[in-house]
């Protein structure tokens, strides 16, 4: 027993030494380095960085924000568009009508839409109709926004 | 026993993060085993005013370059690198002259007689340093039309890292058994951008496929380190047919950890799901058997469009845990409890960060180009990762470098955002981020060395929001409306340099932070060495 204790013992502090001389070019940095979080910005910032987005979000009435993403001319004199749609956490829209016949495919989020007055529950996944000429609000009572990427069609 | 086991383990905790975690050097494909990219010990490169300096002191181009795919690795005033062209070279770090290479001039490169894409062309495997038998050695993987079918199986070499000779080869650990594209009788199997895994008295490697013609199955496969033959005692598969190619490098720590590509179709065919099916999966493999200890799998076949999980994996000893961290090819990224695999957080977060993604729930997951290990650094993860409209447009990520606070909240989940400068913000805008102190490398594929400061060292140029596609105003009525959002004002990191690296093409790999210099190589068959002033 004892001789097997006297065969750790050295090798136990050798080994310390060892530890300590190669690790001595790294200090305490193999240990875990919390990073702190940075400042938020203030409320009245102002700063913002000349390097932004080509094609923002534009506010679109009460609590929506649209951007288009993509559109182009269709034979028959129909012009085809993809746009996204944003609605922020605890928001309702105002009432919107779209130029032309649209499928809405809900990217993130669940909420309401009502559309001519018929409510309807969405969340991500979901998609719809809506037909030209309808009118939607869209609710969300939750902590996350609504993304819908909707897809419409119209006459040039 | 037991005492036994943590004594080697803390032995090779100590040794290997001795010769590589803690080194000066960089003398592994992420700086070390961990992959974390992280260069600790304070140099010009970590002084934000001296790297404002830094500029090419000279450049290599060997004679019949091709692309470089791999990254340098630097060790002891030596620089490593193979090149498409099939050759091996060590290079002097203060000068670039050339030492030695391999095979010698006039030898046959090691190459494969499957060209399809840049993994496929000569050497796309980054070294790695490792001791064998007293000798430190450099070891490699590469195709070898010297051996079996000669179309180019792939091996694992070690060499003398100061002389270039071969201490050994290993046997063919990735085979080629025919080059019909559409094959599925064929082996077509690859090393190619895997970078060895020193660790646990093993070279560990992974293997994928020749540009998914067809996929093969995937497979980590070890050899002893020290002469170079296969263990069969350990043994990982990403299925029982084919797919789940590991095109990344292996991470090691306390066990192996790494990731893996499609199952479900490829070019000119597809299959119904393997009844074992590893693909599309951050694992953690024990280190001696290769068994599966863990798998996170968050895009289920149905699903699979072959977004595959190429960019491995990093291992951050964060202050909340060990966490194992990657992006995913769909642009997701994702954090996992090293012990247990459950999910700590995914970005952007949604229902599947618990659940995993369903069918139906709106996402996609293609063949996107979210492919590049991020760099971490304390509990900061640096990446190319499609942020928060990767839902709706995948690719707004592509020319970005996202910080990620891993240790926080979602609502404070990103720490700032920046569009790279000198990149075209497409497809393979970046290659891989490295990091000292804060301060952020990156080539682009405009030719450039791009160098990034976190605003805790120098500070921001201004505000953008964390939704790259709300402007500052909105998002800043946003932040206030609903302080706990995820759209808010995140900061807009300052460029400390800009250089152009003339003639380097696309840089498709990292830069490595040795000393007070900057390696980094090109497309354009280029090796650069830049240097701060004093």
């Amino acid at each position: 027993m004892n001789l097997r204790r006297k065969h750790w013992k050295f090798p136990a502090t050798a080994f310390l030494l060892f530890c300590l001389l190669l690790s001595s070019g790294c200090g305490t940095s193999q240990k875990p380095e919390k990073t702190p979080l940075l400042p938020e910005a203030g409320p009245e910032e102002r700063n913002f960085s000349p390097d932004q987005s080509k094609s923002p979000y534009v506010e679109a009435g009460k609590g929506l924000l649209t951007r288009t993403v993509f559109e182009t001319d269709a034979p028959g004199d129909l012009h085809v568009e993809v746009r996204d749609l944003l609605v922020g956490p605890g928001q309702t829209t105002a009432s919107v009508t779209l130029p032309g016949a649209a499928i809405f495919e809900v990217r993130l989020g669940s909420g309401t839409i009502v559309v001519n007055d018929k409510a309807r529950q969405i969340q991500t996944g979901a998609t719809m109709a809506v037909s030209e000429g309808e009118s939607f609000v869209i609710e969300n009572k939750g902590e996350n926004p609504i993304a819908i990427r909707v897809h419409f069609i119209h006459a040039k | 026993m037991r005492r036994e086991k943590l004594t080697c383990f803390l032995v090779y905790v100590v040794v290997i993060g001795a010769l590589q975690g803690c080194s000066k050097d960089w003398p592994a494909f992420r700086h070390n085993g961990l992959r974390t990219a992280n260069q600790l010990h304070n140099s010009r490169l970590a002084d934000p005013a001296k790297v404002s300096t830094l500029a090419v002191v000279w450049n290599f181009q060997p004679p019949g370059a091709a692309g470089f795919r791999a990254s340098p690795i630097v060790y002891k005033k030596r620089v490593y690198i193979g090149n498409g062209n099939g050759f091996f070279y060590a290079l002097n770090a203060n000068d670039g002259s050339l030492v030695w290479q391999y095979p010698a001039s006039g030898g046959t490169p090691l190459d494969t007689q499957f060209h399809c894409n840049p993994s496929s062309r000569g050497i796309a495997s980054s070294a790695v340093i490792a001791e064998i038998g007293g000798t430190e050695a450099v070891v490699f993987g590469a195709p070898d039309r010297s051996s079996g079918s000669h179309l180019g199986d792939g091996h694992l070499f070690a060499l003398n890292a100061a002389t270039g000779a071969l201490i050994w080869e290993s046997p063919a650990v990735a085979l080629v058994t025919g080059t019909a594209s559409t094959s599925t009788t064929e082996l077509h199997e690859q090393i190619g951008y895997s970078s060895p895994l020193v660790f646990n008295g093993h070279v560990y490697v992974g293997i994928a496929d020749h540009c998914d013609n067809p996929i093969q199955n995937g497979k980590v496969v070890a050899v002893r380190i020290s002469d170079g033959t296969i263990d069969s005692g350990f043994s990982y598969f990403s299925t029982n047919t084919r797919g789940g190619g590991v095109w990344s490098s292996v991470t090691g720590w306390d066990d192996l950890y790494v990731t893996t590509g499609n199952a479900r179709a490829w070019n000119g065919g597809s299959q119904p799901q393997p009844a074992v099916n590893h693909a599309l999966s951050l694992l953690r493999l024990e280190r001696n058997t290769g068994a599966v200890v863990w798998q996170h799998q968050p895009v289920p076949f149905s699903l699979d469009m072959d977004p595959d999980w190429s960019a491995g994996a990093a291992v951050m000893l964060s202050s909340c845990g060990t966490q194992i961290v990657s992006p995913q090819k769909d642009g997701w990224t994702w954090s996992v409890n090293a012990a247990n695999g459950s999910v700590y957080w995914a970005f952007p977060s949604g229902p599947w960060t618990s659940a995993g993604f369903q069918p139906g729930d709106g996402t996609v997951h293609n063949d996107t180009r979210y492919m590049r290990p991020g760099a971490a650094w304390g509990d900061v993860f640096v990446t190319a990762t499609g942020g928060l409209e990767v839902a709706s447009n995948v690719g707004i990520g592509y020319g970005q470098l996202h910080a990620l606070n891993t240790c926080a909240t979602e609502r404070n989940r990103i720490r700032w955002i920046k569009n790279v400068p000198s990149a075209s913000g497409g497809a393979y805008s970046l290659g891989p981020p490295t990091v000292t102190k804060g301060i952020v490398f990156v080539g682009t594929n405009l030719g450039h060395l791009v160098v990034i400061a976190d605003p805790s060292v120098r500070p921001a140029v201004g505000w953008r929001c964390s939704d790259p596609l709300v402007p500052p105003p909105t998002c800043a009525l946003w932040g206030t409306l609903f302080p706990n959002s995820v759209i808010r004002l995140v900061p807009d990191p300052a460029v400390l340099a800009d250089v152009t690296l003339p003639g380097a093409g696309s840089i498709f790999g990292e830069p490595a932070l040795a000393g007070n210099r900057v390696f980094v190589a090109g497309d354009g068959g280029k090796v650069f060495m830049l240097e701060a002033d004093p």
